[in-house]
């Protein structure tokens, strides 16, 4: 069984660890906001955040994989992770 | 993902420079950069490899005869990509802004982000623009990233307005009036950038 609630807290973590030096950070991350535009990630840190995040759940993400739907979000990351850990 | 850089350099915005380019800075390294899928895979370029040197040449010439801003970077004094306004629409002064970061040790570095905020600071204030944009394709995520964090804000998505892959994929604007890009609360340093011979 997956703990989704402690996997989108561990996402969230990475996104605020990540977080560019030179922005304000938001009070919270909801799971549902759209990540790339809390304007808080620069381009650096949206690839690692996406390393990070293969490394985390150990699997890897094709390019062709990389849309908004599918990452977009913190609950897609997780949906996402989730079903590429279960085609493992 | 993994295979993407991550050992990156530390870019000193102290040590970047933005000039407009000219036929001597013309180099196979340049024209290499335009040529590496890496660089071109989500630029509008993709239709038009390979790129030839008479093509940069053209490109040089037109940007400077038309009095367009297209700025070489140079990280301590090394040209290592370019910031460019390939449109303008002169009637209501704003203008199209893209960047490419060409030189391997660059990309997934703060250097895009400095130089941008070096060139939308001179657009605003010298140049005396008062709206950019820049548009980019929904799957290039570190673009989007970039346009975001420097303040820029999403206004258009183009449904399937571009080809990636043999697929259709959405194209989204984004834009910044001046106004917004001086009240913004941000502390990204700006890079020094050197006037062109018309301004």
């Amino acid at each position: 069984m997956f703990d989704k609630n402690k996997m989108a807290d561990d996402i969230k973590r990475m996104i605020i660890l990540l977080a560019d030096q030179y922005s304000t950070l938001p009070d919270r991350i909801n799971d549902d906001d759209i990540i790339l535009d809390l304007g808080i990630l620069d381009s650096p840190a949206i690839i690692e955040l996406l390393c990070q995040y293969e490394e985390k759940y150990k699997f890897e993400i094709e390019k062709t994989e990389i849309t908004m739907d599918n990452l977009g979000t913190v609950n897609k990351m997780v949906e996402f992770a989730i079903k590429k850990i279960q085609r493992i | 993902m993994r295979t993407l850089i991550r050992n990156r350099v530390e870019v000193d915005p102290q040590k970047v420079v933005l000039r407009q380019l000219s036929l001597n800075d013309v180099s196979e390294k340049y024209i290499g950069w335009l040529n590496d899928p890496e660089v071109y895979q989500f630029m509008g370029l993709r239709h038009k490899i390979p790129v030839a040197q008479q093509d940069v040449i053209r490109y040089i010439e037109t940007c400077n005869k038309n009095k367009r801003h297209h700025w070489g970077i140079f990280n301590d004094g090394e040209h290592v990509g370019n910031v460019t306004c390939g449109y303008y629409e002169r009637n209501y002064h704003w203008a199209d802004i893209s960047n490419i970061i060409g030189e391997k040790k660059f990309r997934g570095t703060n250097l895009a982000k400095f130089a941008l905020v070096g060139a939308i600071d001179y657009l605003f204030n010298i140049a005396g623009l008062h709206r950019l944009q820049a548009g980019t394709v929904s799957l290039h995520f570190a673009s989007i990233a970039l346009l975001t964090n420097i303040g820029m804000r999403k206004e258009a998505v183009l449904k399937k307005a571009s080809i990636v892959d043999n697929k259709y994929v959405d194209h989204i604007i984004f834009g910044i009036l001046k106004e917004e890009w001086l009240k913004r609360n941000s502390k990204i340093p700006s890079v020094k950038v050197i006037r062109p011979f018309w301004e």
